[in-house]
C-alpha cells in the first residue's frame, strides 16, 4: 500500500468553510474561493468612517468559534467549588454556634471539615482522571493533569490532618495519650482498620508521585501502582459514612452516596465502556510504518469505519499496539495529519528503546485505542488569525492544526538540526493551501537565530500582530515555558495561548 | 456554553447545593436523637417532661439544674428492704465530653429488676452508645450495685453511666 502523503489521491484537503457550505448548492462562485474572507463596502450616512461593510452574501463566517465554549471550564470550575462548598457546610450547618469553645473541640472540628474536604477531594481525583469524554472535552486532559497534581497534594494534607486532629481531639477529651488512642480508634470503630490501609495506600501513591520519585521509577509501574487509588475510594468510603459525624443527615444521605456512584459510573464508563465501544466498532490495525527524518517516522493506523471516529486535529490519543513485547504500555500520540476516512496518521521520534522498537512494526499489528483527548483544537480559537509554534516532534499536531487554521496563520517551527525538520513538503503544501506562512528556525539554542527567536524584539519581528493571534504551542518543556513568558511580556492573554506540552 | 451561562449555572448549582444542605438541617433535631424517655413506671406524663439530654450547653444546664432536686424524680415510696426502698429512681444525669447519660432504674422487693438510660445519640455515639447501654445494663443487674465494669471502647460512657446508676441508687438507699 503505497501512503506516501501526496500520493492519498481519494483524499483531498478539505477546508472546514468548505465543509460547511457543502448543503448550500445555490452558492456559485465564491464557492470556489476558499480564501474569500473580504466584505463589499457601501456608502454609510450613520457609520462615522462613511463606510458600510455589507458581507458577501455566502462568504465564509470566520469568526472564531470558541465563544460557544468558553465558559466550559468555567463551568467545570464553579461545580467543583459548590461541591466543596456543600461539603464543607455538612459540618457547618449541623454545628450549634457555641460549641466549638475549646480546644478538643476545636481539634475535632478541624478534623470534621478536613475530613470532608479530604473525602471530597479524593471523589474529585477520581473522577477527573476517568477519561470521561464530556470531562475530557469541556476542560481537557492537559488541564485535567495539572488540576490532578495540584489537589493531589491538598488530599493528602486534608487526610493527614483529619487524621491526626481527629485521633488528637479524642485524646484530649478522654485525656488518654495520643497513640493509644489512635489504637483504640483504629480497632473499636467500624471501617477503622480498611480506612487506615488506605490512608497508607494514599500517603505511598503521593510518595511515589513526588517528581524525583517518579523519575526513578518505571513508567507502566508507577501508573500500575497509582491505580490503587480507586482502591483508596473503597477502603476509605466505609468509615465515612459509619462514623462520619456529619455523613448521617438528611442531605448528606443522598450527596455522599450519589458523589460515590457519580465517580464510579465515570470510571466505569470513561475507563470501560467508552474505550471497548471505540475499539470494537474501529477495529484499529497498523497499516505502515513510514520513515519521515532522522529518527523520526509515521505510523499510518487503519481501522473501520474511520469516518465515525469523532477526532479532531490536534488531538491526541493514547495507542497500545499489541506486539510481543509492547503491549503493556500505552503511548499518548498526537494524530500528525488531521483524521480522514481512510487513515489516522501518529509521527513519532524514538527518544527510547521502546519507541524505535515501534518502527519495526509490521503491517496488520492490532491496536488498543483510547480517546481522542485534549482540548488542542481550532475550537477553541478566540482570534480570527493564529500562530501555530511547535518545538521539535511538537510539529506532529501542528501539522495537523494547521488543516483547521484560518488563512493567515503563522508557522513557526523551532529545530535544532535542518535533517530534523519533517513534513517539509506537507507543511508548504498546506501553507500554500491555507494561505499561510511557515518560518524554520533552525539551529542551536545558543545560535543568534533561535536566541532571538524568544525575544520580545524576534517574536515581534516575525509575527507583529502577536498579541491579536491565538498561539499554539507544542514542544519541549524548555520551549514551551521560554515561549509563554516572551508571550507574557508581549501582552498575549492567557486566553488566546493554547499549550499541549509533552508531559504525561 | 458561553462564560455568562456558565458563570449562571455554576452559581445557581452551588447555591442551590448549600440551600439544601441548610434546608435538610434546619428540621429541628435537637436532643440529638435521644431514645425515648425512660418510662419504667409507666408514669408516661412525668417522664416526657423530662427534658431530655443533649450536648449543647442549654440543655446541660437544665440537667445541672435537675441534679438540684433529684428528690422530684421519686414516684414511688415502698418500706425498705436490704437497704434500697421500692420504687423507681432517675439518678442525676452525669456529663461527659459526648453528652450526658441519665440512668433510671426500677426496684422491686429490694433488688434492681430493671435499669435503662438515655444517652447521646448524635455522630460516633451512635454506633458506640447502643450496644455499650446494653451491656451496662446487663451488668447492673448482675452486680446490683454501682461496681459495674466499663465497656470497652466505651469509656466515657461507661463512665458517667456509673455516676449516674449511682446517684440514682443513692436515692433509692435514701
Amino acid at each position: 500500500m503505497a501512503r506516501a502523503y501526496q500520493d492519498t489521491a481519494p483524499y483531498e484537503f478539505q477546508t472546514f468553510e468548505d465543509q460547511r457550505y457543502l448543503d448550500e448548492p445555490e452558492q456559485n462562485w465564491w464557492q470556489d474561493d476558499a480564501y474569500q474572507r473580504s466584505d463589499i463596502v457601501l456608502e454609510s450616512h450613520t457609520d462615522p468612517t462613511g463606510w458600510r461593510a455589507q458581507p458577501i452574501p455566502g462568504a465564509i463566517d470566520d469568526r472564531p468559534p470558541a465563544e460557544a465554549t468558553s465558559g466550559n471550564r468555567l463551568l467545570i470550575i464553579l461545580l467543583f467549588l459548590a461541591g466543596l462548598a456543600t461539603s464543607v457546610s455538612l459540618w457547618l450547618f449541623e454545628t450549634e454556634a457555641g460549641t466549638v469553645n475549646d480546644l478538643p473541640t476545636l481539634m475535632m472540628a478541624v478534623g470534621r471539615v478536613t475530613g470532608l474536604i479530604g473525602g471530597y477531594l479524593l471523589f474529585i481525583q477520581l473522577l477527573m482522571m476517568s477519561r470521561v469524554s464530556w470531562l475530557e472535552e469541556w476542560v481537557g486532559a492537559h488541564d485535567l493533569l495539572k488540576w490532578h497534581r495540584w489537589l493531589g497534594t491538598s488530599l493528602v494534607v486534608a487526610v493527614l490532618t483529619h487524621a491526626v486532629f481527629i485521633t488528637y481531639g479524642y485524646a484530649l477529651t478522654a485525656e488518654s495519650p495520643v497513640i493509644e488512642q489512635g489504637i483504640t480508634i483504629i480497632t473499636t470503630l467500624p471501617d477503622m482498620i480498611s480506612a487506615t490501609v488506605a490512608t497508607g495506600l494514599l500517603v505511598f501513591i503521593s510518595l511515589i508521585s513526588i517528581r524525583a520519585a517518579k523519575t526513578k521509577l518505571p513508567y507502566e509501574l508507577w501508573h500500575l501502582i497509582h491505580l490503587s487509588g480507586y482502591a483508596v475510594l473503597l477502603l476509605g468510603y466505609g468509615h465515612q459514612v459509619a462514623t462520619g459525624a456529619n455523613l448521617s443527615g438528611p442531605f448528606a444521605a443522598y450527596f455522599w452516596p450519589g458523589l460515590t456512584a457519580l465517580v464510579i459510573a465515570a470510571l466505569i464508563w470513561g475507563r470501560l465502556i467508552e474505550p471497548l465501544w471505540l475499539n470494537v466498532r474501529h477495529r484499529f490495525e497498523v497499516a505502515e510504518v513510514v520513515a519521515e527524518g532522522a529518527n523520526t517516522f509515521s505510523i499510518y493506523i487503519d481501522g473501520k469505519n474511520l469516518h465515525k471516529l469523532n477526532a479532531l486535529p490536534g488531538q491526541f490519543m493514547r495507542w497500545r499496539f499489541l506486539t510481543r513485547n509492547g503491549w503493556w504500555q500505552s503511548h499518548p500520540f498526537s494524530l500528525s495529519a488531521a483524521p480522514n476516512p481512510e487513515w489516522l496518521r501518529l509521527t513519532v521520534t524514538a527518544v527510547g528503546g521502546h519507541t524505535a522498537k515501534l518502527a519495526e512494526m509490521e503491517p496488520g499489528t492490532p491496536v488498543w485505542a483510547e480517546g481522542p483527548f485534549g482540548t488542542f483544537t481550532a475550537e477553541r480559537r478566540t482570534r480570527r488569525r493564529a500562530l501555530l509554534i511547535a518545538g521539535g516532534s511538537g510539529i506532529a499536531p501542528i501539522r495537523a492544526l494547521l488543516e483547521d487554521m484560518p488563512p493567515d496563520t503563522i508557522v513557526i517551527y523551532r529545530a535544532s538540526r535542518p535533517e530534523e525538520l519533517v513534513f517539509r513538503a506537507e507543511l508548504e503544501e498546506l501553507a500554500e493551501r491555507r494561505d499561510a506562512w511557515v518560518r524554520y528556525i533552525v539551529g542551536s539554542r545558543n545560535d543568534p537565530g533561535p536566541r532571538r527567536l524568544f525575544t520580545p524584539d524576534g517574536l515581534l519581528g516575525l509575527v507583529p500582530d502577536v498579541n491579536r493571534r491565538d498561539v499554539y504551542l507544542c514542544g519541549p518543556p524548555g520551549l514551551v515555558g521560554a515561549a509563554v513568558a516572551t508571550l507574557r511580556e508581549l501582552d498575549v492573554p492567557d486566553s488566546q495561548m493554547h499549550l499541549d506540552p509533552f508531559e504525561f | 456554553m458561553r462564560r455568562s451561562t456558565a458563570a449562571a449555572v455554576g452559581t445557581l448549582t452551588g447555591a442551590a447545593l448549600i440551600a439544601g444542605v441548610r434546608l435538610s438541617v434546619s428540621v429541628p433535631e435537637q436532643p440529638p436523637a435521644a431514645p425515648p424517655a425512660v418510662d419504667l413506671a409507666g408514669s408516661g406524663a412525668a417522664a416526657s417532661a423530662e427534658p431530655t439530654p443533649s450536648k449543647s450547653a442549654k440543655s446541660a444546664k437544665e440537667n445541672k439544674e435537675n441534679n438540684e432536686n433529684p428528690d422530684a424524680e421519686r414516684t414511688e415510696e415502698a418500706p425498705p428492704d436490704s437497704g434500697l426502698q421500692d420504687g423507681t429512681y432517675r439518678g442525676a444525669g452525669a456529663k461527659n465530653p459526648y453528652g450526658t447519660i441519665q440512668v433510671s432504674i426500677k426496684v422491686t422487693g429490694g433488688k434492681i429488676v430493671a435499669a435503662d438510660a438515655t444517652y447521646p445519640t448524635a455522630n460516633n455515639s451512635a454506633i458506640i452508645n447502643p450496644p455499650a447501654i446494653a451491656q451496662l445494663k446487663q451488668a447492673t443487674l448482675r452486680a446490683q450495685s454501682a461496681d459495674v465494669d466499663a465497656v470497652s471502647g466505651a469509656t466515657f460512657t461507661s463512665d458517667a453511666y456509673v455516676r449516674s446508676l449511682q446517684a440514682a441508687l443513692d436515692q433509692a438507699g435514701g
